[in-house]
């Protein structure tokens, strides 16, 4: 068992492996017959017991492999302790057995441009935003057929049902009295005309209200959502008055 | 992933500084963030950020580059994203994040500390990688600090 943290950045080269938890280099990259690989701060020693028959170590890509300081010696070497074969976690290899830790970043999980579907209906609904621990949705220029303001309401069961009770999204008022609502909102244009905005939800995978910051200034900036304390996992985005969307762009943005 | 700071301006450190205030080498950051405090100018004006997509070779600048949007959603063409709300010299302090920064195809929304309204930066869908501070009139930065911070 070896003890040493590894971080948590994309290696540039995904190191080849066989078996989820069995990563295992080429044997280009075997030096002599306890191999070493270079890391920043002096060399990484590894344990003979831990070459497999076939002279196969562990492979990172430079630079991102780190051990805890326990491990490390005034000289910079890391000491690997226990035996056997470097243990991955299981949350770190992907399908195919390839270490593929990755670093939480912002991805476009869905969108709507007009450009691209034309008139569509109200509601339009953005499915698949698991596991993600902020959530963000912008909107750009947005068109309504028939006047009405762009809403938003929430699932914590990818889309199946969405929240649409009253009480279930709040606004607060400055000192902190809350106002119950059906949906969110992000500006307040009762209108057919373009509206541009955005929501940001934060702490999306805690088992807490989540909260969200709009474009809205006033009372509509400061929100939370109490109808579930569930991770919100899909997001429905539509206009209180009905009709199509008939221009804009709707762009939704998880941090996972 | 982490906030780190990536750079400091400090008056008491650097004296009076012309305007803007350029912090480059951001690519990757997921969020920029810009605190200033107490931060003075010589001339009157507002507080505000302008972004590059080449490590700071250019910084958008016109108007139309950025839109500010009012509580109704409607759009208005501005040249930088404003962090304070009042032309004036004396000390403010307040923040501004500009948001998914790192990602390519679409604009980028900020919010901030000020109760006014909100923008995006729509001139490129590309990725950010440096800011800067202005004073809207120009002149010097003549007392404060400002913190760049990018969330990795």
């Amino acid at each position: 068992m070896l003890v040493m943290s590894i971080s948590n950045k994309r290696p540039t080269v995904p190191p080849p492996s066989d078996a989820e938890g069995d990563l295992q280099a080429e044997a280009s990259l075997i030096v002599g017959a306890g191999a070493v690989i270079s890391v920043d701060a002096g060399a990484l020693v590894v344990d003979a017991s831990v070459i497999q028959g076939a002279g196969v170590v562990p492979l990172f890509a430079e630079g991102e492999l780190q051990a805890a300081s326990s491990v490390v010696d005034g000289s910079g070497q890391v000491h690997i302790i226990g035996e056997g074969d470097l243990q991955v976690d299981a949350s770190l290899v992907d399908g195919t057995g390839t270490y593929s830790a990755a670093t939480p970043e912002w991805q476009v999980l869905g969108s709507w441009d007009h450009a691209v579907s034309g008139n569509t209906a109200s509601p339009i609904d953005f499915n698949g935003l698991g596991g993600c621990d902020e959530l963000m949705v912008i909107y750009e220029d947005l068109e309504r057929s028939i006047s009405g303001i762009t809403s938003f309401q929430l699932s914590v069961d990818n889309g199946v049902s969405f929240f649409s009770t009253s009480g279930n999204y709040r606004f607060m008022t400055d000192n902190g009295s809350p106002n119950n609502f059906t949906a969110w909102r992000a500006t307040n244009s009762n209108a057919t005309t373009d509206t541009s905005g955005m929501v940001h939800i934060m702490g999306n995978t805690g088992a807490v209200p989540k909260t969200a910051r709009m474009t809205h200034t006033g009372l509509y900036g400061t929100s939370d959502f109490v109808g579930s304390l569930s991770a919100v996992d899909a997001i429905r985005v539509f206009n209180s008055g009905g009709g199509n969307y008939i221009g804009g762009r709707i762009t939704v943005l998880g941090y996972k | 992933m982490a906030w780190t700071l990536m750079d400091t301006w400090d008056h008491s450190v650097s004296g009076n500084t012309a305007s803007p205030l350029a912090f480059t080498g951001l690519a990757g950051a997921q969020d920029i963030m810009i605190v200033v405090r107490d931060v003075t100018l010589s001339v009157a004006g507002f507080l505000g950020v302008q972004v590059s997509i080449d490590n700071g070779a250019n910084y958008y600048n016109t108007s139309g580059d950025y839109v500010s949007m009012n509580d109704a959603g409607v759009i208005s063409n501005a040249d930088y994203f404003r962090i304070t709300s009042t032309s004036i010299a004396t000390a403010r302090a307040g923040h501004k994040i500009i948001h998914a920064t790192n990602v390519n195809g679409i604009v980028k929304p900020d919010s901030q500390s000020e109760g006014s309204r909100r923008h995006q930066f729509r001139a490129s869908l590309s990725p950010i990688d440096a800011v800067q501070l202005i004073a809207s009139a120009g002149g010097n930065f003549t007392g404060g600090f400002v913190y760049c911070l990018g969330r990795f």
